[in-house]
């Protein structure tokens, strides 16, 4: 692999990136962050009010990646089996009934579970094995999920009457938690401009599913030097309170801190980041932009935290410039 | 063709030497302020306590700054991957030390690594980025100090003569205890001297030591060594004194010797000159038996005596008797007479120093509060002479030269006898006007070569002023009587001999204080 190489994966990224903004205006970040998930191989998390555009941008990524895609519209009495399917009887032509599986909507490559934390726990929990294990058991028969899986999850942070929030080994299972801002004027009209005023956008198909995949080996490759490492772990420890190295806001605030699966997470999409940028190392400023995605929904804060108004956001800036000092 | 590993490493290389030169740079500075500051503080301090040198010192210390911050910049050098990632630190965005770290690793990304950290280095102007001029903070401080320390240089220094006072003070105390020690090298090295003898020699050296090191004037340090060499003087006539009574005995018991044997005894010269003449002129007659023994007599008596110099006269006396050799007998004789008559010569002159100080610590205490008082210039010396036949018989008188006014008590005891003394005192407190330092007067001391007799002290009371008067009795008219030394130089043994004799009499408590007072005084 040379330099060439590494341009084509990133012009290929930067394709998705330009076809993508067709239909979403602006959101720069979201896409980015959302397409930095997508290469590294992770669940997203999405949150921010209604009509910000993230189911649209869910739609737009399977055209633009000419995945599958289900949307999940969870509510209340959604079960389970809605989910990941269910076994049924049929006939077989010779009249003798017979079990069948019907393959549920998880069965897609891009699955949209649309305001997940409407759905009561135990439904939340039938995707965590296709997220985690990209693999669905029903009626003690596994069936491995097509790749690439990737579960794209919204919620409001408005609403929360009649929700269930995300039990912690779930919200562990998302690659990144990405906030959804409100667009500012100027991508307001456009939004009004392209949608009200046009015709319908016609997107193209930039890349498929294999190149996918292949693009995720070769980013899983990109070298990352053992100080910029160290930096991300000495981030992921300064979650917990009881670290030596943590600043005094964390070891204040932190009721719970983020698992090794958060030290995968953030070296792996630092990876993805770095080839975005360019570059074939990942360097401290990787680290810095996908923390706040990977960290901000895997630690949890005490009362005191609460109290005082201080926010996961909030620790996490502290973390990484306390210990970028130490670096 | 170069590997391109080697362009990155070259680059690097010269990046380090930069760091290193910027490093060194601000280390030195930082050096030199901490150097001006010590040197601000010690100028400063030297105006309230005296420092020798105060800039020679600083120099040093900025000698040592600036060699301890290159060479700690030298050793602290970032290494190349330290360097890496310093330049990291400039925007490179780690690409430099994950590259030497990945530079030998089978990472499908090894070449586009490297060529993209190559591209990136040969943009990246390190001459621009790594300044080696230093940062303004730093220097302004460093020009802030250099004036103030500019400022102290002139202002006038009080403690100055003082602090080179106490260094010429020290210096002279060095080389002072550099030569005790020698001494102490050779007194231990030296195989004629017993182990009590090095022991009572190590003891003497050690307490000179310590008075010189507590000395606080170059004038303590003289006084101490003068001191310590009389005591030294004094332990040597002690050993001379015990070999000649050791050479009596022994000589007593052959009957070639025995007459040369009475002759030490009595410590007549002339007798014992010609008992050695007397037994030069036997030696050609006498029998082998009478030879062999007086060579033993001879050998006992070499190991009876503690001079080596004398035991070697024994022995080469020895070994000419045993050759026959007349011209060997006759000079060892001759340069054994020799060093038995400086030997009784010194006994005599103990003897008299002896009596003076016994009759001093009489008067002071027959008479008690007789010490003179007065008030001159200087004091009142007396000489007197002595003359007669009649050991029984004693004519004192005493002359002063005093310039000043004094007055002085005495009394003098002549009733008859050999052991005659005559004891005063009289000396005037040197409380007036100013004195003559350190030019002491010359006042008379016995010293016979020839002759017999007996040393005595007397006061006489002459007008206004006072003095001591000493008189010597001899039956040689002739003899040669003494000569004239330093008054501080006799005046100075009294003191010691006094101040060793405090413990020995009963003295009332209150007097001490008064004749140690006095003592001091007559030194002064």
């Amino acid at each position: 692999m040379d330099q060439s190489d590494i341009q084509e994966v990133v012009s290929k990224i930067r394709k998705v990136e330009e076809e993508v903004g067709k239909a979403i205006i602006g959101q720069k970040d979201v896409i980015n962050q959302v397409l930095i998930a997508i290469f590294a191989g992770g669940n997203i998390l999405l949150e921010g009010s209604p009509g910000l555009g993230k189911t649209q941008l869910v739609k737009t990524l399977a055209k633009v990646m000419d995945l599958t895609f289900s949307r999940i519209q969870f509510t209340p009495d959604l079960m389970p089996a809605d989910v990941v399917g269910t076994n049924i009887i049929i006939k077989d032509s010779s009249g003798k009934g017979l079990f069948e599986f019907q393959h549920g909507p998880v069965f897609s490559n891009l699955v949209l579970a649309d305001e997940i934390n409407r759905a009561t726990p135990k439904t939340q929990s039938a995707l965590l094995e296709a997220m985690q294990e990209h693999t669905v058991t029903v009626a003690n028969k596994t069936y491995k999920l097509e790749e690439p899986f990737m579960v794209l999850a919204t919620q409001n942070p408005l609403e929360n009457e009649g929700t269930y929030p995300l039990p912690e080994a779930q919200l562990d299972r998302f690659l990144f938690k990405i906030m959804v801002p409100y667009p500012n004027l100027e991508e307001l009209r456009n939004i009004v401009a392209i949608t009200v005023n046009k015709e319908p956008i016609e997107l193209n198909k930039v890349i498929d599913k294999n190149e996918i995949l292949s693009m995720r080996k070769i980013l899983k490759e990109v070298p990352i030097s053992a100080a910029v490492e160290e930096y991300a772990l000495k981030v992921i420890l300064s979650t917990h309170a009881d670290f030596e190295e943590a600043p005094e806001i964390s070891k204040k605030y932190i009721r719970y801190g983020a698992s090794p699966r958060a030290a995968q997470a953030i070296i792996s999409a630092a990876k993805v980041r770095a080839v975005m940028e360019g570059r074939c190392n990942v360097a401290f400023d990787d680290i810095k932009y996908v923390a706040l995605p990977t960290l901000r929904h895997r630690f949890f804060l005490n009362f005191d935290a609460v109290s005082d108004g201080v926010t996961t956001e909030m620790i996490i800036k502290e973390i990484l410039d306390s210990q970028f000092k130490k670096a | 063709m170069k590997k391109p590993q080697n362009t990155i490493a070259i680059i690097l290389v010269r990046i380090k030497s930069r760091l290193t030169i910027k490093n060194s740079i601000n280390n030195c500075i930082i050096g030199i302020i901490f150097a001006l500051l010590v040197g601000i503080v010690m100028d400063l301090l030297s105006r309230i306590i005296p420092i020798y040198n105060v800039y020679g010192k600083w120099i040093i210390i900025v000698t040592l700054a600036f060699i301890a911050t290159l060479s700690y910049s030298i050793i602290t050098a970032p290494s190349l991957h330290k360097t890496a990632e310093i330049v990291d630190s400039y925007g490179l965005k780690e690409r430099v030390s994950t590259t030497l770290e990945y530079q030998d690793s089978d990472s499908p990304y090894k070449n586009a690594l490297i060529q993209d950290t190559i591209e990136t280095l040969s943009k990246f102007n390190y001459k621009k980025s790594i300044t080696l001029f230093p940062n303004k903070k730093t220097l302004i401080i460093l020009l802030s100090l250099t004036f103030a320390f500019i400022v102290a240089y002139f202002i006038p220094n009080p403690k100055k003569a003082l602090a080179e006072e106490k260094h010429t003070l020290k210096q002279y105390q060095k080389e002072k205890e550099k030569e005790i020690k020698e001494a102490e090298k050779k007194i231990n090295e030296d195989m004629k001297l017993t182990e009590e003898q090095k022991k009572e020699l190590q003891a003497s050296l050690a307490q000179l030591k310590k008075e010189i090191k507590e000395a606080q004037e170059k004038k303590e340090v003289d006084k101490a060594i003068e001191k310590t060499a009389k005591k030294l003087e004094l332990k040597k006539q002690e050993e001379l004194a015990k070999d000649l009574k050791n050479l009596e005995d022994i000589l007593e018991k052959n009957k070639n010797t025995k007459e040369l044997s009475a002759a030490l005894k009595n410590s007549d010269v002339n007798k014992m000159k010609e008992e050695l003449e007397a037994l030069k002129n036997k030696l050609k007659d006498m029998s082998d038996k009478e030879k062999e023994e007086l060579k033993e007599t001879l050998a006992k008596a070499s190991d009876s005596v503690n001079s080596s110099e004398l035991k070697n006269q024994i022995n080469s006396l020895s070994s000419a008797m045993t050759s026959g050799d007349e011209v060997a007998i006759n000079q060892s004789v001759d340069s054994i007479q020799g060093t038995l008559m400086d030997g009784i010569s010194q006994q005599q002159m103990n003897n008299a120093l002896a009596q003076l100080q016994d009759a001093l610590v009489a008067s002071q205490k027959g008479n008690g509060t007789q010490l003179a008082q007065g008030d001159g210039d200087n004091q009142g010396n007396g000489q007197g002479n002595g003359q007669g036949n009649n050991k029984e018989n004693s004519k004192g008188s005493g002359q002063s030269n005093d310039l000043g006014g004094g007055a002085g008590n005495g009394s003098s005891d002549a009733d008859g006898g050999v052991t005659d003394y005559s004891s005063g005192s009289g000396i005037a407190n040197n409380q007036g006007g100013s004195s003559r330092e350190k030019e002491y007067e010359k006042i008379f001391t016995p010293k016979r070569i020839e002759g017999t007799g007996e040393s005595s002290s007397l006061t006489g009371k002459k007008g206004s002023n006072s003095g001591n008067s000493e008189s010597y009795i001899t039956d040689d008219s002739n003899a040669v009587l003494g000569e004239l030394v330093p008054y501080d130089q006799v005046a100075g043994e009294y003191s010691d001999k006094a101040m060793e004799s405090l413990n020995s009499y009963e003295i009332p408590e209150g007097m001490i204080e008064i004749i140690k007072e006095y003592f001091s005084s007559l030194q002064e």
